[in-house]
């Protein structure tokens, strides 16, 4: 086990490896000079070719991308800092405070998720080809069809626009630090004498509907695949043997049942990272809380007229999620290990 | 001879009548075991579209979906021929610039400035059929069929890459294993656990945008094909996986093995033993990958780093009222006339609904497919 972790490990960090040098080399083909992100340049500018010069010495572009890329991987190995972007300014404040906030739409939004999906799943399962079943299974199809970003707005539009029961965006920190809450482009200033806010309930408030749109998100297939995996199960021996034992139907599903049927479940919500952080670029987006999702969105938005092309911060990004990946990876495929004795690692 | 033949054809009919009446998607193929004692031994394909056939859901959706190709792939130029203008000509005239540019309506002549020296009130005109698309005045009904090729073509292109490059990937880790098994497992968990919007943004999007503004080489990079290569590729690690995973259970059969021993080379055994075998679940994956594709697009536009602008899709039409379609959030705040709200609800209606009925049909038509690939199978 200790084997198979450290293997994949030093697997990990390979990737890790190639992802960033493939993220520097890509970006040495881009023919336009890094210079015109700081300085205006091109037609119609006064521009000078050492102004030019001059800018791509600061960034450290003129140096060679070897060099470039091992002054990267120093930053981060010996000093633990992505430095300074391009354009946005120095990179670890950023990302330090993207992180809780995606963490909360991917962490709350996937209990929200299993919370809407497993018991539908399981309805469905148990009353299959009943009514319920076909409501079910109706709008889940529904549901595939209906693009996300609709749904959202959608949801928006029915809480806050017309029952005005949750905020219209903008995040909330969960523990204090002091600081107010960053609201999205748009949306009216709080009232007077609210105050910075912070807290749990603040927080969930916010929250709500973000988590709500993410469930949402991945909710039909998750339903589905549930229904499925219950409908297998109850066909299997060992649940017969179960219910000629006597055990109560409660038990018979939650014991024997829901345990094997919700395993792979499992290795779903780890592998689905990429779809989830997609999931939170949308959502962050649309309830302007400011995550990840809007860091990478902004990495193509920033300077003036030039567009934003930042491969500090891009690198960074890259850097973030592989190791969340590789991190996340390990720990479903260990965890998988420790929830069904019939899985050996090596 | 004969007549033990007609003997056995009898024999197969009846059970196979009365297997008729049973309802559809039973569970149960009529007459399979049989099958093998016919003169003619029905192949795989036919099988399926036998039940296929009695699924009508899937069918009706099937038919659906070859009707918005034909809309847009050939009723598109169509229109555009008859009604004598194209998606992306401008006419604004057919913008009420008195009632805060209120675009024209459905079924509406508009004033045809187009080789018209002055204007006058007995200009020619022409018909909108939707209307307007917007204050730019282009015509939405041809916009949207446009925008459907468009979408069209980058899903079915995409989805086409990717389920090539996924089938070679899985069908090689598969067969193989061991060294190349390992790279390909581990680099699919890696990838997979990327946003591919990152990915679309980084790579896809800026590049392509930076050729264009300074090579100006648009020989090279028009924007929906750079979106074909990249989501193509980043979608092939699924299919790669579904294959290997099918692979790896279907190379331990006898089949395989006979195939070995009479001295098929490796390729003949992935092409003719084992591909034919997982096209199914591949079909059935595209159809998804489709859907899925559409979705990106749109999403893409949304987000405003979709193809470039000037083109329609149905994103982009999306896109240009967003959060018009349930009222006036977002960035259509800025409808002051509740007339042109409206307007702008129409016209987001319109790609969406199209939209989602192409998504809807395709995700019927692939649940059909499965079915009639895999009788067995638990019915999601």
């Amino acid at each position: 086990m200790v084997r198979y972790a450290i293997r994949r490990l030093l697997a990990g960090f390979l990737l890790l490896f190639a992802m960033t040098i493939l993220t520097f080399a890509l970006f040495r083909l881009i023919p336009l000079p890094s210079g015109c992100l700081v300085v205006p340049c091109g037609p119609g500018t006064t521009t000078g070719d050492a102004e030019i010069a001059a800018a791509e010495h600061e960034l450290g572009t003129d140096r060679p991308v070897v060099v470039q890329y091992g002054k990267f991987v120093w930053g981060i190995a010996r000093h633990g800092t992505f430095g300074s972007s391009w354009i946005h300014g120095n990179i670890d404040p950023l990302i330090r405070q993207a992180i809780p906030k995606t963490l909360s739409v991917l962490v709350g939004g996937a209990i929200f998720l299993l919370l809407l999906a497993v018991p539908l799943g399981v309805i469905s399962a148990t009353r299959a080809q009943q009514p319920i079943d076909r409501a079910i299974l109706a709008f889940s199809v529904i549901g595939i069809a209906l693009h996300p970003f609709l749904v959202g707005l959608l949801l928006t539009r029915a809480f806050s626009g017309y029952v005005h029961l949750t905020p219209f965006g903008g995040y909330c920190h969960l523990i204090s630090a002091g600081k107010p809450a960053e609201l999205a482009p748009g949306t009216p200033p709080p009232p007077p004498g609210a105050g910075p806010c912070a807290g749990v309930l603040p927080w969930a408030h916010h929250m709500i509907l973000p988590w709500l749109t993410f469930a949402l998100f991945f909710l039909p297939l998750y339903t589905r695949m549930i229904r499925a995996r219950v409908l297998e199960t109850l066909d299997a021996s060992h649940v017969a043997a179960a219910r000629a034992k006597g055990a109560s139907e409660f038990r018979v599903l939650r014991s024997h049942v829901l345990r094997p049927a919700l395993l792979p479940i499992v290795t779903m919500v780890g592998m689905d990272l990429g779809g989830a952080l997609m999931a939170s670029m949308y959502i962050e987006t649309m309830y302007g809380l400011g995550g990840f999702g809007s860091i990478m969105l902004s990495t193509i938005a920033g300077g003036g007229a030039n567009f934003g092309f930042d491969l500090p911060l891009i690198a960074a990004l890259f850097f973030v999620i592989a190791v969340a990946v590789i991190v996340l990876n390990l720990v479903v495929d260990l965890l998988y290990g420790w929830l069904d004795p019939r899985v050996r690692l090596v | 001879m004969n007549v033990l033949r007609r003997t056995l054809l009898g024999r197969t009919r009846a059970p196979a009548g009365v297997d008729g009446n049973l309802r559809a998607g039973d569970g149960r193929e009529p007459g399979t075991a049989d099958d093998t004692m016919l003169p003619k031994a029905r192949g795989q394909w036919e099988l399926v579209w036998s039940r296929f056939k009695r699924d009508k859901v899937a069918l009706v959706c099937g038919i659906f979906i070859g009707l918005v190709l034909i809309a847009c792939f050939g009723g598109e130029p169509l229109a555009a021929h008859l009604l004598g203008h194209g998606p992306n000509d401008l006419f604004p005239m057919s913008v009420d610039a008195d009632k805060n540019l209120l675009p024209a309506g459905p079924w509406s002549h508009v004033p045809n400035i187009h080789g018209v020296a002055t204007v006058t009130p007995e200009m020619p005109r022409t018909l909108f059929v939707l209307g307007a698309d917007g204050t730019l005045g282009r015509d939405l009904f041809l916009r949207v069929l446009d925008g459907g090729r468009t979408s069209l073509e980058l899903a079915f292109a995409a989805t086409f890459l990717a389920l090539v490059l996924g089938s070679i990937l899985g069908l090689a880790s598969g067969y193989y294993g061991g060294w190349a098994d390992a790279s390909v497992s581990r680099l699919t968990e890696f990838i997979m656990g990327f946003p591919i919007l990152l990915f679309l943004i980084v790579f896809g999007w800026t590049v392509s945008n930076r050729l264009d503004q300074i090579t100006l080489h648009s020989a090279l990079a028009p924007g929906v094909l750079s979106l074909v290569v990249i989501i193509g590729v980043f979608y092939s690690f699924y299919p790669a996986r579904l294959v290997r995973s099918q692979v790896l259970s279907l190379k331990q059969q006898e089949f395989v093995e006979a195939a070995r021993m009479i001295g098929s080379s490796d390729i003949r055994i992935m092409r003719k033993h084992l591909f034919p075998h997982v096209s199914g679940s591949l079909i059935v994956y595209g159809t998804q990958l489709l859907a899925l594709t559409i979705f990106l697009e749109a999403a893409l536009a949304i987000l405003g780093v979709g193809i470039e602008p000037g083109y329609a899709s149905w994103g982009s039409i999306i896109a240009t009222h967003y959060g018009t379609l349930f009222g006036d959030t977002g960035a259509s705040a800025h409808y002051i006339d509740a007339r042109v709200a409206h307007a702008a609800w129409l016209i987001a209606l319109w790609p969406s609904a199209l939209l989602f009925l192409t998504v809807l049909s395709l995700t019927l038509f692939g649940e059909g497919v499965r079915n009639a690939f895999d009788p067995q199978a638990v019915r999601t």
